[in-house]
């Protein structure tokens, strides 16, 4: 494959997972900014993976992979009391594409829900079914194993239709 | 257990990165891929292009160069090439594995390593002083900085636990010197640039100050080992890590504290309430001095704006 043709296949994955990976790193970080240089950083590093014809066996589960890390470090970065200014401020999920107030209110009402959940089960619900990610992928980027992975969704969907019910 | 419609969680697939945005991510991507060839397939490991980062290869592809008898004027005239240049590529993938595959001893290599994170830096520099430092190359010597600064402190560290404590020492002050000054440079040149140009040479300044403060740990314990025991003045070189001192540090902390100590000594930067912030952001408030900052007005701005900085003793 030469230069060219990689270059078009990495592009084509982040045509694939940009947003993806985008909203991961943005239900963390809580700033489009933020998110936006995360993604960008996680990208990056693909590329330098494919430029060093170092192979990536699942590219989706390598970039959810680099991005978790990433955020980490970024938090590692960040003092206290940032983290708690985010926190009060909540998500800022606004774009310059000027979505519905509707669409707005229906992400804020599914937030406020898993907001409620621990962090590692929001994590898992998020990978499995926004994403779609299988527990076993979900496990190769936490580092889990696959059954305690699929232990923390079955308590976190528990966790969530209780919470539904409190909202109906 | 029911079963669970995950239907509603779905809503939250709009929280992607919207047309635009996604748009102008991947141009810089595209431009960073531009900048970074690779030639490599991403679903395969090919060890080929693994091989083309070695050391070896590095040594053949000297030899090669030096059979064809281009060498000497191809490698010189790459060593003042930038980012986006021709010759860039020869100074990164051949010249400076070069350097490394021939520094024989650990000082060599620790020494290789830093004056090749420098390099990054002086880079910007050139290219802020051009007028050319984009947002992309800002990034992409940005990235490559805060990697060269991580391997030069790896290097350092090695050296101060294979026992030569004072060599390691000297050549982190060595290196936290030339990285202060690479920071007064790019500091300097942001105050005399437009807005378009002073963003990015501002955001390297902050990668540059903030990753060579990260090259000493956060704990407070170890930044109070080290013993500064000279008056600060423009030559800093009076005030050493003496042997007694290195020869006890644990590990490799009390260097890597005695980088940041001389680092900041080193860094008499002019006046800009840009520093200013970019220093408190980064907790580099607490170092002091008692040299004073000459004041400097930048237009439009006013003496009000001094940067106070100042090493503790």
């Amino acid at each position: 494959m030469d230069d060219d043709e990689a270059k078009e296949q990495f592009l084509a994955t982040y045509d694939e997972f940009a947003s993806d990976i985008f909203r991961f790193c943005l239900l963390k970080v809580a700033t489009r900014e933020i998110a936006q240089d995360l993604t960008q950083e996680t990208f990056m590093r693909y590329w330098q993976q494919v430029r060093e014809g170092k192979g990536v066996e699942n590219d989706r589960a390598f970039l959810y992979t680099v991005a978790r890390n990433l955020i980490i470090d970024w938090y590692r970065r960040k003092k206290d009391h940032s983290l708690d200014a985010l926190a009060e401020g909540g998500i800022e999920f606004a774009s310059d594409d000027h979505r519905s107030i509707t669409q707005n209110a229906e992400v804020r009402e599914v937030l406020a829900v898993i907001d409620k959940v621990d962090d590692d089960a929001r994590e898992a619900l998020l990978l499995r079914f926004v994403d779609g990610l299988s527990p076993k992928e979900i496990a190769s980027i936490t580092g889990d194993t696959a059954n305690a992975v699929s232990v923390r969704l079955n308590r976190a969907i528990k966790k969530v239709q209780e919470l539904m019910h409190i909202h109906d | 257990m029911t079963n669970f419609n995950p239907t509603f969680l779905k809503r939250l697939k709009d929280l992607g990165l919207s047309h635009n945005e996604h748009l102008a991510l991947r141009e810089r991507l595209a431009a960073y891929a531009d900048l970074h060839p690779g030639i490599a397939a991403p679903a395969t490991a090919n060890g080929f292009f693994v091989f083309l980062s070695t050391r070896r290869f590095a040594t053949y592809a000297f030899s090669f160069l030096l059979v064809l008898g281009v060498t000497g004027g191809v490698a010189a005239a790459s060593e003042g090439s930038v980012p986006g240049e021709a010759l860039y590529s020869i100074k990164i993938h051949v010249n400076e594995p070069l350097m490394t595959a021939l520094a024989a001893t650990n000082v060599d290599q620790a020494k290789v390593a830093a004056k090749i994170a420098t390099r990054r830096a002086d880079e910007a520099v050139t290219l802020a002083s051009r007028g050319e430092l984009s947002a992309q190359n800002q990034q992409y010597l940005s990235q490559e900085f805060t990697k060269s600064v991580a391997k030069a402190a790896d290097r350092a560290n090695k050296l101060a636990e294979s026992g030569d404590t004072v060599a390691a020492a000297n050549v982190q002050a060595d290196f936290a010197a030339n990285l202060a000054g690479e920071a007064q440079a790019l500091g300097a040149l942001s105050n005399s640039q437009t807005d378009g140009q002073r963003a990015a040479t501002e955001k390297m300044l902050a990668t540059v100050v903030s990753t060579s403060e990260s090259v000493a740990p956060d704990d407070a314990g170890a930044a109070t080992a080290v013993t500064v025991s000279a008056v600060a003045n423009e030559d800093a070189a009076s005030t050493t890590l003496t042997e007694s001192e290195a020869a006890s540090s644990t590990g490799a902390l009390k260097n890597r504290s005695y980088f940041r100590t001389r680092f900041a000594q080193h860094l008499h930067v002019t006046a800009s309430t840009t520093l200013k912030s970019i220093f408190q952001s980064q907790n580099i408030s607490n170092f002091k001095t008692d040299t004073a900052i000459p004041a400097q007005t930048t237009e439009g701005g006013d003496q009000n704006d001094q940067l106070d900085v100042r090493v503790s003793e």
